[in-house]
């Protein structure tokens, strides 16, 4: 899972994959703004075919919240 | 190519679809977003960022509730002031969408207060204001709609948080609306569609059912394959030429298409055929040689995987869509082909596929006549210059932007831009012409600057390829030379900028004018030139 998420994020953020940090979130990466938020819920979205609850759009704001968003989820 | 966006949503991820679209396609867009909720002001204030920028095109997209708000006569002043503040720009605006469910529900249409029935007006009155705007075009998001259902097009959670209504797959649909109208703007349609026969234009193969068995006709499974033809023959009806390829015996095919009792085309409706047991990929190059236009302006329908992946093996230009397996999904399909996308119809366009099928018989009577010149003097060739007014401007837009070959710089002009250049007192002429065959209509455009210290210099000339090889060339040149000088010009300028398909008419220049460097070419006024004696000039 956390493979998919680092690809999702590199292609919507315009990094290369090797150059996200550990944990990227919205105060590590430059790029990630409220627009990338919002592209970044879309997209991871799309990945795994799900939809996010509306209160946690703009809180998941690192991979890791992603990832406890999508593990809660999928239980 | 630098596109403004006026809005009154968040439309970034719409914009983020069209460029990859776009780039997909090998072009970059440069898009300029107006702040949020400013879409009015950035039209109206004459200091605004929008104002300060040429931008090739300008999309409106205002939601419904929106234009709702603003009511129609608002609406049409806001479209006028955009028509005038960016009148070099094309303008694409999309019909208003309701982007919540009917909240009336069933009282929708029976009260008088039916938002529906007031979106139903105003989009009425969008559309007749943007019909009186030479740059403003309608894109149908309406039926984008229509075919994937609202639901499915709207994100609640994106609209209320971001204030960016569409889904992840609305935002795809919307821009590929868009896109389809950018294209059809920038007149870089296809020209000609080649169909197969067996089990395409009609069900069954004459080779294995026979003649009797094939399955065309107006009702039952035939209706498919009738309704297939009737979006064929919208196309052809739009400008688009028709052709045959298909493997089968020439005589027996022929039967069918002229004498079967179920069939809506007819043989008079291709301008060429290839009927044979040669391989599609060699018919298609013979095609696109006798209609004499780019293989990659051929759009070829087959219902055979295994033709389509060797045709586009063989020549990748050709755009080869995949059929549905259904024929019953063919006449959607055709119809909604993005490849012949268009705005305005010229009365060129209207007519194009008739005047294919008499370029057919003038090819008949040159094979016949004995001498080049005999031929030339038989065609009864007729000639007339035109400046540019509300019937032609259309033609002559659309002439500098789809012609390939026989096109000295290559330089594109939107009809407002040209507009403008008549306007700086630039000579903008259209050639018609006409034969014993009929009229070709408008199959030629110049443009020529104003005299600066005593020159002018032609910015651009181009022909259509059908008419080449009869002398229309050099007459032109000699109207146009003779236009210079009536200028008070003494020396007329032309440039040759080679491309990859211009190559035609890199002989063109030196045969007449005087050769200078880097391209140019040079001639003076008072020197005419002869126009050739089978052509007259009205």
């Amino acid at each position: 899972m956390t493979d998919r998420l680092r690809r999702v994020m590199a292609n919507i953020l315009n990094i290369p994959e090797s150059a996200l940090p550990e944990n990227p979130s919205i105060s590590t990466v430059a790029n990630w703004d409220s627009l990338a938020q919002l592209r970044l819920v879309m997209a991871i979205e799309e990945e795994f075919k799900i939809r996010f609850p509306s209160d946690s759009i703009m809180e998941m704001t690192s991979l890791s919240a992603f990832k406890t968003a999508l593990e809660k989820l999928s239980q | 190519m630098e596109i403004a966006f006026l809005s009154s949503y968040t439309c970034d991820f719409v914009v983020d679809e069209m460029k990859r679209m776009l780039r997909e396609r090998g072009s970059e867009i440069d898009c300029y977003i107006a702040p949020f909720g400013q879409f009015q002001q950035e039209v109206l204030d004459e200091n605004s960022q929008t104002r300060h920028r040429l931008f090739k095109i300008v999309i409106v997209s205002l939601d419904g509730e929106t234009l709702l708000k603003m009511g129609a006569e608002e609406v049409s002043n806001f479209l006028n002031h955009v028509s005038a503040a960016f009148s070099h720009s094309d303008i694409l605006v999309h019909n208003g969408i309701l982007l919540r469910h009917a909240p009336l529900q069933c009282l929708e249409w029976n009260t008088e207060q039916s938002s529906r029935e007031e979106m139903a007006k105003l989009n009425c009155a969008l559309a007749k204001t943007s019909r009186a705007l030479a740059n403003v075009h309608i894109v149908d998001l309406q039926a984008a709609v229509e075919q994937y259902g609202l639901s499915q097009l709207i994100d609640h959670r994106m609209a209320i948080i971001a204030k960016a209504p569409f889904s992840a797959i609305g935002n795809k649909i919307i821009a590929r609306q868009l896109v389809a109208a950018i294209n059809a703007g920038l007149g870089s349609k296809a020209k000609c569609l080649v169909v197969d026969l067996d089990n395409l234009l009609w069900g069954g193969t004459i080779g294995e059912d026979g003649v009797e068995k094939l399955v065309i006709a107006n009702d039952g499974l035939g209706r498919a394959f009738y309704d297939l033809q009737q979006a064929i023959l919208a196309l052809s009806n739009a400008g688009v030429v028709l052709a045959i390829v298909s493997k089968n015996n020439e005589e027996d095919a022929m039967e069918v298409l002229d004498k079967h009792p179920g069939m809506l085309l007819r043989s008079k409706h291709f301008a060429a055929h290839r009927i044979n047991w040669q391989d599609k990929a060699t018919n298609l190059k013979e095609i696109a040689e006798e209609l004499n236009i780019g293989l990659n302006t051929i759009v070829f329908l087959d219902d055979s995987e295994h033709e389509r992946e060797y045709v586009k093996s063989v020549l990748p230009s050709v755009i080869v869509p995949d059929m549905p397996k259904d024929p019953c999904d063919y006449q959607e399909f055709v119809a909604s082909l993005p490849f012949f996308e268009t705005f305005v119809l010229t009365n060129e366009d209207r007519k194009r596929s008739e005047m294919y099928v008499t370029e057919r018989e003038r090819k008949t009577l040159q094979h016949e006549a004995s001498s080049v010149s005999d031929f030339l003097h038989s065609l009864e060739i007729k000639l007339k210059l035109e400046k540019p007014d509300a019937y032609n401007l259309s033609r002559i837009a659309q002439l500098t932007h789809r012609t390939n070959q026989f096109n000295l710089t290559t330089r594109r002009y939107s009809e407002s831009e040209i507009q403008g250049l008549a306007n700086d007192r630039w000579e903008i002429l259209a050639l018609s012409c006409s034969d014993r065959f009929g009229e070709l209509g408008i199959i030629g455009v110049a443009m020529l600057t104003p005299p600066a210290n005593g020159s002018s210099r032609l910015d651009n000339l181009m022909l259509s390829c059908r008419v080449l090889g009869r002398g229309i060339e050099k007459a032109f040149l000699a109207l146009i030379l003779d236009h210079a000088k009536k200028a008070k010009a003494s020396e007329m300028w032309a440039e040759f900028i080679p491309t990859k398909k211009n190559v035609v008419a890199a002989e063109f220049l030196p045969e007449e004018l005087g050769r200078c460097e880097n391209g140019w070419y040079v001639r003076k006024t008072n020197n005419p030139i002869e126009i050739p004696k089978w052509i007259k000039v009205e």
